[in-house]
């Protein structure tokens, strides 16, 4: 191993005790970590993928979206207009759809089965989520396994680790702001590590803790040791989060701390919506960029979605079943507003991953976010034909430009096409007729 | 393997053949139909309501609010905790309960006399689809907007065509029977049409059959109905008509007669008893068909299709219940109760858009079972 390659593995730390605390100290910043062009650590290892999701709520008018062509060198169709320019990192997949097993499809499909594999049986929902499997594989070293947002003012998201809870979305960004660059803020690239006193003294307490599970273990009975076992399994994952935060970070060249964002208000209004959208793209851009998490999912708008328009007396959700067709234009022409501001949004999104420079390449060069919707057709409610779209190639994993329509295939063949991609050991995901073992091999890098 | 396919599709035919033969006659032909939509028949125009357009959700609940005495400030303190229909709090219960006998909360789906008619605004306008079924070509009444018959009756249509979500002017299906039939066609045993005659591709006579599949429809990629599917034929006898009927040019009629269907699940009328059933079915090339259904409908049974939708198709659809039960009540045109003189029953037009099908006919044990 070369001696860059040493330098640059995050696991070389000294250690040491201080204060009865484990207490682990990294090598300081070195030139060498990285390589020439920024893109990767100097031993050749590649700079961490990220990956996200970004859900919003009613789908995409049928026909408004699917390019008319597939593979590579599609034409974007005119509602994605404004995704054009990232065309080259941007997959579309058409055609998929959610199997809902004899239910009425109203409102779960999308998240349940996109994001969820399967649909939901009475009284619980699926999961883990796709972010969270995948947090599971890339995300278990940075110091927020996840971070979920949401614009809509609400605190949705679906975000789950099983069961029926779901991680709860953060819906104000100065709140996203103070928990990601806040006291436990360690920047990556500063010339000097001191770890946090106030961690260490909550690690030396959970070792304390630690040390006496044996002792109290033998003097349990089977069904209780088994329980402790199952408590002392999630205290772990707590320690091993504060042992993070007692360790210097890898640098990462693009980390910048961001302005404290100003306060704003969030509400059910589309412009607000749309700012909170734009404050989080630019906070989670830096918390990617810095390490903070590899994993993050926005919420912009909820299933049956009650953002509004101005002086509205209705909200989107409602428009899809009231509004009329309109005979000249052929859609309905207040749902398919919204639909070109959630665009607007999306394109926000990605745009700011994309325009944060990391050597040659950008830090959506290294990250793949998902986007999907809870229907095809919202004047239906349809579990049909349901708009996938992924941006960035995760360092190259991932083939882009390409628009693959896959008519009548579970949406899950997209999640687990992902998740190969992104590490995770998985050759089939998904639940009764969702289960899929087919991976889209078009786009694997 | 292609001769294995080709060898298994033929066996697929010859019992498909011998299940069928039973059913017509030996020099008949046949073509079954599964019904990928049934939606109200409907044709909107700007100004086809005088009153206006029924309120928007939240300006209906807040002349519901009004009515029931509340001040203009806790009426907008409500609104916000409705929020879109997202929100909790006390609006459903005070909407549900609004109704009020003795001076007492009523659940206003169950009762829905116990507020005063809200006089839903109702369409006026000159064009819809459907039949004339009464061969009275009344002033006011409708004129088929393809066929040009004049003294059309579709007091459903008339009845709920000034609500936001069932607004729809033709090719675009009817705002919320869309919504309801798409949904219902994941739960929901499929619709089935028969049409037998010697050569369909001439004029002559036919029967037409009505019946429930044994199994729902399954969809293609495009959320539409998959062509070519097989169904077995319930043998509930409550879910199956028979109708004598002519091919002309390639449309289907029949005889005015009874048609009766149950459909349950949600969102549909879970019973269907229409006399003087009309049918106008065109064959199409492509070995579809779509047409309209029309005939005269217990008002009750569409009533309790917005009923049994309660809040949700108050607070998500726009649809006024009470109001609704006043418009089809005052509405109805046909089979007046001896007693009350009200009339029973009114007219309705359906949209009819279906794909080719394969049946099978229920088996003797299972029909008499049936029966």
């Amino acid at each position: 191993m070369s001696t860059s390659t040493e330098l640059a593995t995050r696991r070389r730390v000294l250690r040491g005790m201080m204060g009865g605390a484990a207490v682990s100290v990294g090598l300081p910043l070195l030139d060498c970590f990285l390589d020439s062009t920024g893109r990767a650590f100097a031993g050749g290892a590649p700079l961490p993928v990220c990956f996200g999701t970004w859900f919003q709520g009613l789908g995409l008018n049928p026909g408004s979206w699917e390019p008319k062509t597939t593979g590579a060198g599609y034409e974007m169709m005119p509602h994605l207009g404004l995704l054009a320019p990232l065309k080259s990192k941007i997959n579309i997949f058409s055609g998929l759809r959610a199997y809902v097993s004899g239910a009425v499809p109203v409102h779960v499909p999308g998240h349940s089965v996109g994001l969820g594999g399967a649909m939901p049986k009475p009284g619980v929902a699926p999961g883990p989520s796709l972010d969270s499997i995948i947090a599971d594989t890339i995300g278990s070293r940075t110091r927020f396994r996840s971070l979920e947002v949401s614009c809509d003012g609400t605190p949705t998201s679906y975000s789950t680790r099983g069961g029926n809870a779901r991680n709860p979305g953060e819906h104000l960004p100065i709140a996203l702001y103070t928990r990601i660059f806040g006291p436990e803020f360690t920047d990556p690239n500063a010339a000097s590590f001191t770890p946090d006193p106030e961690v260490m003294v909550r690690k030396s307490a959970l070792s304390a803790v630690s040390d006496e599970r044996a002792d109290l273990a033998k003097k349990l009975g089977a069904a209780d040791r088994t329980r402790l076992d199952e408590f002392f399994t999630s205290l772990r994952a707590t320690e091993n989060q504060l042992n993070l935060q007692l360790q210097r970070p890898a640098p990462l060249e693009s980390c910048v701390v961001p302005r404290k964002p100003e306060e704003q208000p969030t509400g059910r209004l589309i412009h607000e919506a749309l700012a909170a959208n734009k404050a989080f793209a630019a906070l989670l851009t830096y918390a990617l960029a810095c390490g903070q998490t590899q994993v993050i999912n926005v919420n912009f708008a909820g299933t049956a979605s009650t953002l509004r328009k101005p002086g509205s007396t209705d909200v989107y959700h409602i428009y899809t079943h009231e509004e009329a067709v309109d005979p000249a234009l052929g859609y309905q022409p207040t749902v398919t507003w919204f639909q070109s501001r959630v665009i607007e949004a999306l394109h926000e999104f990605i745009s700011a991953l994309d325009s944060f420079k990391e050597g040659d390449g950008t830090l959506l060069d290294r990250s793949l976010v998902l986007y999907t919707t809870d229907h095809g057709y919202a004047r239906y409610h349809t579990a049909e034909n349901i708009p996938m779209i992924t941006a960035g190639s995760a360092g190259g994993r991932v083939k882009t430009g390409i628009h693959i329509a896959a008519p009548g295939d579970s949406m899950t063949r997209v999640g687990l096409t992902l998740q190969q991609a992104l590490g995770v050991p998985v050759s089939s995901w998904g639940k009764d007729q969702n289960a899929t073992s087919r991976t889209i091999t078009e786009v694997l890098g | 393997m292609v001769s294995r396919i080709l060898s298994a599709r033929l066996a697929c035919a010859a019992v498909m053949a011998i299940s069928i033969a039973p059913v017509r006659p030996a020099s008949a032909e046949t073509k079954s139909f599964v019904v990928d939509w049934l939606t109200l028949a409907m044709h909107s125009e700007d100004g086809d309501c005088p009153g206006g357009e029924n309120p928007g959700i939240e300006d209906m609940f807040r002349g519901i609010f009004k009515g029931m005495g509340y001040e203009p400030d806790k009426i907008e303190e409500l609104m916000v905790l409705y929020n879109g229909g997202s929100g909790a709090g006390p609006i459903p219960g005070i909407v549900v309960y609004r109704g009020r006998i003795d001076g007492k909360p009523v659940n206003v789906y169950d009762n829905p006399t116990s507020v005063p008619d809200p006089n839903i605004h109702t369409v006026a306008g000159r064009y819809s689809p459907g039949f004339d079924l009464d061969n009275k070509a009344e002033p006011g009444s409708f004129e088929d907007p393809e066929t040009r018959e004049k003294g059309i009756d579709n007091q459903f249509y008339r009845a709920m065509g000034c609500i936001h979500s069932h607004r729809a002017t033709p090719p675009h299906r009817a705002g919320y029977w869309s919504y309801a039939w798409d949904a219902g066609k994941s739960v929901v045993r499929a619709w089935l049409i028969t049409v037998t005659g010697d050569d369909l591709s001439r004029d002559g006579k036919v029967t037409v059959t009505f019946n429930r599949g044994m199994s729902r429809v399954i969809r293609d990629a495009n959320s539409q109905a998959q062509r070519d599917q097989t169904f077995k034929i319930d043998p509930d006898p409550r879910t199956q008509s028979s109708f004598r009927g002519q091919i002309k040019d390639g449309v289907v009629t029949i005889e005015p007669g009874e048609l009766h269907m149950i459909t349950g699940g949600a969102y549909l009328p879970l019973q269907w008893d229409m006399q003087r059933a009309h049918l106008r079915l065109k064959l199409k090339p492509d070995g579809s068909a779509e047409g309209v259904l029309g005939g005269y409908q217990p008002w009750l049974q569409l009533f309790y299709m917005y009923g049994i939708g309660g809040y949700g198709m108050e607070g998500m659809i726009g649809v006024n219940i009470p109001g609704t039960y006043y418009a089809l009540r005052k509405l109805a045109d046909a089979n007046p109760d001896p007693k009350t003189g009200q009339n029973m029953s009114i007219s309705a037009a359906y949209k009819i858009e279906a794909v080719p099908a394969f049946t099978i006919p229920p088996s003797q044990k299972s029909a008499a079972a049936g029966r």
